[in-house]
């Protein structure tokens, strides 16, 4: 009964005009940023952070949590027409959505991302409600030697990726992994790779790097060929998903969602891991994984809701533990902080006119969003009929503010610019940008949490076998790579899985 | 007709160049624009949100507006590095930490002179930085943290930000004067560190601030700040305890060179700002200490800071001379 009553407080709080004005404003600037391919939810709260002193905490919080999930719907938005991930999350979203739009099938890929992420978004605020106290534990439990074994399993997963050959796959994934080893090394204080520049301390930015892998270099290829909008134009037939579309991407969302939103709760686990695992596990699970890369609508309905679930699912162990889980969180947990408030163990029980106002506007933003979504495709689908010549000098326009306003800094656009290029020679030469993405994101978790737990364990190897989720994962990992040698070469894995 | 618009024109001439000069010249014009501070480190952390909360205040001081310019990165060294190249007219000032001067220099070498590229103007906090265990960890005092180390070599953990921080390197030296050995596990970001603490992956943390001890989820053993804190006046201090302590000052810098009559005025609307309610919510929440460090004070606090820095990192062994000249 508490429970009722707790959230019909939280809606009446939200059902106040400012709180829902505000919600509104949120998931309005969070599609906004969303789109624009660089621009992120992350710039964007910060810039507003300010703003937050002369408003009540809850209306600026729920404001702010409107702007983080409202950016992972806008993110697909520029992936599935223009090939250029407008948010991080969204790099995976490319490789199906933009190839559904060339098929024209714009429409129905931005129709299954938007109803996707709602529906991912309304299940990770329903378990947050239910479940969150007692899901929290969940994140401590994952101490170093746990982190590195998944990694490990991401990495046996990187091989699924690519659609095109599979060493062409792993080179790129390796490449990643170097880039993710630049800057300041934590464990000995040395810098690596930095040639006496001192903005590398930090390390490449990950947004500078896929606005310039995708963005800068997209806009470059295509300078090279005569697009005519048309191709796209022909055959948009419908614009939302078919009969058939729903059956493909059922299962898919589902999947999506459950592991969007367990990644969503581990220390570290942005949105961007969550879709690589949830692509790469509807492909193995596929039974045409061959499609995949080639307009496979699974390929855009099961990342796009995983990113949705997560970024529902980092509000847990923000709110009950105190544990801001990436970056934006911890924008986040400050600006709560600035309002007096402070998140930890006794906040839902101390402040719970907070806490549930904040679960009925993640409810009503959701609906927001799909409302404003929707009619949306129609525009968007009609984006593309803009000549290339002033789509072009836009899109460039907005990755360079998108990588500048990040930290304001000038190297950042040099950073775009080189990655620019050499996206467009691997363009060329048939390599793929998203391994190199997944490398690089893991990089510093799989090098960090190996160090860190061998620190922990004195040197031995036994600590990740020894602990009970980390010999799971070290387990599936081990028969996940085994698996092409036993039978059927890896091409052929996934078109007989019909008997099983 | 003609002559008289010519003298008319003169005059308004003379006067025109009367009120440049008189504007440039005199620091009691100052500030008649907006004045920018770069902020030196990412947006939500701890001197982001102080300068913030004191420039609200300062802003009605000086009545002029103050825009914030987040340029984060190397520790707070980039801001820094852009501001030695700005005018010192007062309009572009940075807030970081002491640490950008007297620490960051000594590993690598800087485009900027730690001790002769800027003027430090004013120094508003210290960190408030400690040493905490879960609740339910064995551990109860930092005595018996250092006993369980001294029987059991290399058994107990910490979790820091990073090696070369300050809270690494107090416990290298609690490490050394106490004859133990103790296993150091660095984390990207303070926010991991605790939390691995807190779940138990590693025994103690050694964090940038206390609010886990404050708000009760976590026990503090040892403060490492000068005096006792205020908030957990009976946690020991690592300077009682040991003659050690952070030093990291978060303060207030603009490029060498500045008028002094400009640097008094932005001290005091500092100062001021220190009284305001916005500047009093934020100590509140973040837990740290509140200082009052003007210039010339503070210009001598980071030059011994420096000769200070120089001998324990030479001590520990981590560097034999300081990467980036002094002056």
């Amino acid at each position: 009964m508490d429970f009722w009553s707790h959230l019909v407080l939280g809606f009446s709080v939200i059902g106040q005009p400012m709180n829902l004005v505000f919600c509104f404003v949120g998931v309005v600037l969070g599609t906004l940023v969303g789109v624009l391919p660089g621009l992120g939810p992350g710039a964007t709260i910060s810039l507003l952070l300010p703003l937050t002193y002369h408003l009540h905490p809850i209306s600026s919080i729920i404001m702010i949590a409107g702007i983080y999930y409202g950016a992972k719907y806008g993110g697909s938005t520029t992936s599935i027409l223009l090939n250029i991930p407008g948010e991080v999350d969204s790099v995976v979203t490319c490789l199906d959505g933009y190839q559904m739009a060339r098929q024209g099938r714009a429409g129905p890929a931005l129709g299954i991302s938007a109803f996707g992420s709602f529906i991912a978004g309304t299940f990770a605020t329903l378990a947050l409600m239910l479940v969150a106290p007692s899901l929290a534990n969940f994140a401590l439990k994952f101490g170093p030697p746990e982190m590195f074994s998944l990694m490990v399993l991401a990495l046996t997963l990187i091989t699924f990726m690519s659609s095109g050959s599979q060493v062409k796959g792993l080179a790129m994934a390796t490449l990643g992994l170097f880039l993710g080893s630049i800057g300041l090394d934590i464990f000995t204080n040395v810098d690596r790779f930095v040639f006496g520049y001192n903005f590398l301390l930090e390390g490449l930015g990950i947004v500078p790097v896929i606005v310039g892998l995708f963005g800068v270099a997209e806009v470059l290829s295509n300078l090279e060929v005569q697009l005519k909008a048309e191709v796209y134009q022909k055959r948009v037939s419908h614009l939302l998903p078919s009969l058939q579309d729903w059956k493909d991407s059922f299962w898919p969302i589902i999947r999506g969602t459950v592991i969007g939103f367990f990644v969503g709760l581990l220390p570290g686990g942005g949105g961007i891991a969550s879709t690589f695992a949830s692509y790469t596990v509807e492909k193995r699970l596929s039974k045409h994984p061959e499609k995949f890369g080639k307009g496979a609508i699974e390929g855009v309905a099961s990342p796009e809701s995983a990113n949705n679930a997560t970024s529902g699912a980092n509000f847990i162990p923000l709110l009950t533990l105190g544990i801001p889980t990436n970056g934006i969180m911890a924008i986040i947990f400050a600006s709560l902080l600035i309002n007096g408030l402070q998140p930890g163990p006794t906040l839902i029980k101390e402040q719970p006119a907070l806490f549930w106002a904040l679960i009925a506007s993640m409810y009503m933003g959701n609906v927001m969003l799909v409302i404003l979504n929707l009619p949306l495709i129609g525009v968007w689908v009609r984006f593309l009929t803009i000549p290339y010549s002033i789509l072009a000098p836009l899109i460039l326009f907005f990755c360079m503010l998108g990588a500048y306003t990040l930290k304001n800094a000038v190297p950042d656009l040099v950073v775009m610019l080189i990655f620019g290029i050499l996206g467009f020679l691997m363009r060329k030469f048939r390599y793929e940008g998203a391994p190199l993405i997944m490398g690089f994101v893991i990089s510093e978790l799989l090098e960090g949490n190996f160090i860190r737990s061998l620190l922990m364990s004195g040197g031995s190897f036994k600590i990740f076998f020894t602990r009970p989720i980390s010999c799971t994962l070290m387990i599936a990992a081990l028969i996940l790579f085994a698996l092409p040698f036993f039978g059927k070469k890896p091409s052929s894995l996934g078109s007989s899985d019909d008997e099983g | 007709m003609r002559m008289k618009f010519r003298l008319m024109h003169l005059a308004i001439s003379v006067f025109v160049l009367f009120a440049v000069f008189a504007g440039s010249a005199m620091g009691a014009e100052y500030p008649d624009k907006a004045i920018t501070i770069y902020c030196c480190f990412s947006p939500g952390g701890t001197v982001d949100t102080s300068i913030r909360a004191l420039s609200s205040g300062a802003e009605q001081v000086l009545g002029q507006p103050i825009v914030i310019v987040t340029k984060d990165g190397g520790t707070g060294t980039v801001g820094l590095a852009l501001l030695a190249e700005q005018k010192p007219d007062g309009y572009t000032l940075a807030a970081g930490t002491s640490t950008a001067i007297v620490r960051v220099p000594l590993a690598r070498k800087m485009t900027y002179k730690p001790l002769s590229s800027f003027t430090d103007i004013y120094a508003y906090a210290a960190a408030a930085s400690g040493v905490m265990v879960r609740l339910d960890s064995p551990f109860k005092t930092f005595k018996d943290l250092v006993e369980y180390a001294r029987q059991h070599p290399g058994k107990v953990t910490y979790s820091t930000t990073g090696a070369g921080s300050p809270m690494h390197l107090i416990m290298e030296v609690i490490a050394k004067k106490e004859k133990i050995n103790w296993i150091h596990v660095p984390y990207k970001g303070t926010a991991p560190a605790e939390t691995a603490a807190l779940g138990g992956q590693v025994d103690a943390v050694s964090a940038g601030d206390v609010h886990r001890a404050l708000d009760g989820q976590m026990r503090c053993l040892l403060m490492e700040t000068k005096d006792p804190f205020d908030r957990l006046p009976d946690v020991p201090t690592s300077w009682d305890l040991y003659h050690v302590y952070n030093e990291t000052l978060f303060s207030v810098f603009g490029p060498a060179g500045m008028d002094p009559a400009v640097v008094k005025k932005i001290e005091d609307a500092f100062a001021k700002a220190q009284e305001m309610p916005a500047w009093k919510k934020w100590l509140n929440e973040f837990g740290v200490v509140q200082y009052h460090m003007r210039s010339a004070e503070y210009t001598k606090f980071l030059e011994e800071g420096w000769d200070r820095e120089v001998e324990l990192q030479k001590s520990l062994g981590l560097i034999t001379q300081p990467a980036t000249p002094p002056r």
